[in-house]
């Protein structure tokens, strides 16, 4: 194993532009505007506002952080599938992403051609998936009979199970997961997170967003604590996930306080 | 994914295995550069475009009792349709070419064109599930929808060559132009789509004006009849319709009509500059695709 890390980020920076790019109404603004008026507000938000992280080879990693935090701008722009405001971002290896359940699935086709499909798109030969596909079909517990039917007849639960099962089932160095075992079932998800452990220890590189912190513990070695788009906190993940939740109850009964009386503090400062 | 990234990008894709690290895993450096493809990345992507089409040719066809034979039904239909209104009721002048077999070279030409640019505009956002998922190369997306015209392309050009012996013609040695003609129809096709591609992910409007152009240029270009028959004044215009050039190419390799050097300047010309202008436009957007699409 080598010391070069598996992934380096430096002073990442994402915007988006925020409101609709295009409408009747706003074209009607823009006309205005030209015509003398006023000119249309066009607001970005910052998602990520400076994130600098190395993720070793053969490391786990969990992301953690409220919605909107940045964890999945992060693992987008890890997995090349968006660029950079500003900032850089090295990859070594084949990098695997499970970014959302199911996405990139055809339903048209079965759950083999998706398979093979999903592969082809990460540059794997045929020979490679095909030698995957057995294990692939053992593990999200779909029938032969089901893996050559179009995935548009099976249940959201099989589709999540395939999607999953072929994600991790493929050859690369970095997985990357965004929340998807939320919807799995409590012996899926053990099967899952025993998938991750052999791939981990097999010294594949792991990056994992997951609400779920006992599984976070289980599976990651570092927790990176990000909050409005910055890293807050990073550190050994029995130490970052305990914190953290802590942080979120404290949250809660923030929230619930000024429900009470009625007041609207939508923030709380961060530890 | 290696083809297109990297700005600096520092080794070729190598075979990748897990858990061999015997050869050194190739790097992928991001940075927030205005351009990362370049031309050649065309061909690179290629591999992807194919894997791509197929899966939209599978996923076509699927559920349906003729399959693929639809392909070749819409551009006969066109035929029979053209061979009757143009051909014995309107009896346009075909320089002493059957009708029939004039006809079938425009419509080789205008299906290939229609069916590519239609679906050439929409696959950047016909496939946002995988772009907002997967590092797949965007450039494949529009190689892939050309691909996927290929299948019918290729039927209604043998149909072409097969009909002009049948007609009692027989075919010069210009047929040998037919290769390069291909070519330069692809090219054109490449550059009209790579903008309307780009322009639709972030202005659906596109996907609804495209329809309604096919609609006008049909009878605008000179598919269903001779640019020799149009008056004078008005031919002129024609011969800057960048179609124009490809057709009066196509017929005088499989037909041996005489090309229109005006039309065929003209569409050389277009193809150039809409290359240029198209590449510009689509390299310039093709990286943002995943937050605006």
């Amino acid at each position: 194993m080598s010391s070069e890390p598996a992934v380096e980020v430096v002073d990442l920076v994402k915007e988006y532009e925020l409101g609709e790019i295009a409408s009747l109404q706003h074209t009607v603004a823009l006309v205005r505007w030209r015509l003398g008026g006023e000119r249309p507000r066009s607001d970005t938000v910052r998602a990520l506002d400076g994130v600098s992280l190395s993720i070793g080879q053969g490391e786990s990693v969990a992301i953690l952080g409220r919605n909107g935090s940045g964890k999945s701008t992060l693992v987008k722009l890890i997995s090349d599938v968006t660029v950079p405001t500003a900032g850089l971002i090295r990859v070594r290896g084949r990098v695997m992403p499970l970014l959302s359940v199911g996405a990139g699935f055809r339903v048209e086709l079965t759950g083999r051609e998706n398979v093979m499909l999903l592969g082809s798109m990460l540059g794997l030969v045929r020979r490679d998936i095909a030698a995957a596909m057995e294990e692939i079909a053992e593990f999200a517990e779909i029938a032969r009979a089901h893996l050559d039917t179009p995935v548009k007849r099976y249940s959201s639960g099989m589709r999540a199970r395939l999607s999953f099962a072929a994600s991790l089932g493929l050859p690369a160095q970095v997985y990357i997961l965004d929340e998807v075992l939320s919807a799995a079932d409590d012996g899926f998800k053990e099967r899952a997170a025993q998938h991750l452990e052999t791939l981990r220890d097999g010294g594949a590189t792991i990056i994992f967003i997951s609400h779920e912190l006992a599984l976070l513990e289980r599976i990651c070695q570092r927790g990176v604590w990000l909050d409005k788009g910055r890293v807050l906190r990073e550190g050994a993940i029995d130490e970052i996930a305990p914190d953290y939740h802590v942080y979120l109850l404290e949250l809660a009964e923030i929230k619930a306080r000024n429900r009470g009386l009625r007041l609207e503090v939508e923030e709380m400062p961060a530890p | 994914m290696a083809p297109v990234t990297g700005a600096t990008s520092g080794a070729a894709e190598p075979e990748l295995r897990a858990g061999h690290g015997r050869t050194p895993l190739p790097v992928r450096v991001t940075t927030p550069t205005a351009r990362r493809i370049r031309p050649r990345d065309v061909f690179g992507t290629l591999p992807m475009a194919t894997v791509l089409a197929l899966r939209d040719f599978q996923s076509r066809y699927k559920q349906s009792l003729l399959g693929p034979i639809w392909l070749i039904v819409q551009p006969l239909t066109m035929l029979a349709g053209f061979t009757i209104v143009f051909g014995s009721v309107a009896k346009v002048g075909t320089e002493g070419i059957p009708y029939a077999l004039f006809a079938v070279v425009g419509i080789a030409v205008w299906t290939t064109f229609q069916s590519s640019v239609l679906y050439g505009t929409r696959s950047i956002v016909a496939n946002k599930g995988i772009l907002s998922s997967m590092p797949v190369p965007r450039l494949s997306f529009i190689s892939g929808t050309m691909l996927g015209t290929l299948p019918q392309f290729v039927f209604m050009v043998v149909l072409a060559i097969a009909a002009v012996p049948v007609a009692g013609r027989s075919l010069g040695p210009q047929l040998l132009l037919l290769p390069l003609c291909s070519l330069w129809l692809f090219a054109l096709l490449y550059a009209i789509i790579m903008p309307l591609a780009a322009w639709h992910t972030r202005y659906r409007d596109v996907g609804s004006v495209v329809p309604f152009m096919f609609q006008a240029g049909l009878f605008l270009s000179p598919i269903a009849y001779p640019l020799s028959q149009v008056p004078e004044g008005l031919r002129t215009i024609m011969e800057l319709n960048p179609l124009s050039g490809v057709v009066e190419a196509w017929r005088y390799a499989l037909l041996g009509s005489e090309p229109s050097l005006l039309a065929l300047a003209s569409a050389a010309v277009w193809t150039l500059l809409l290359l240029v202008g198209g590449w510009t436009i689509f390299s310039r957007a093709e990286p943002r695709f995943a937050d605006v699409v």
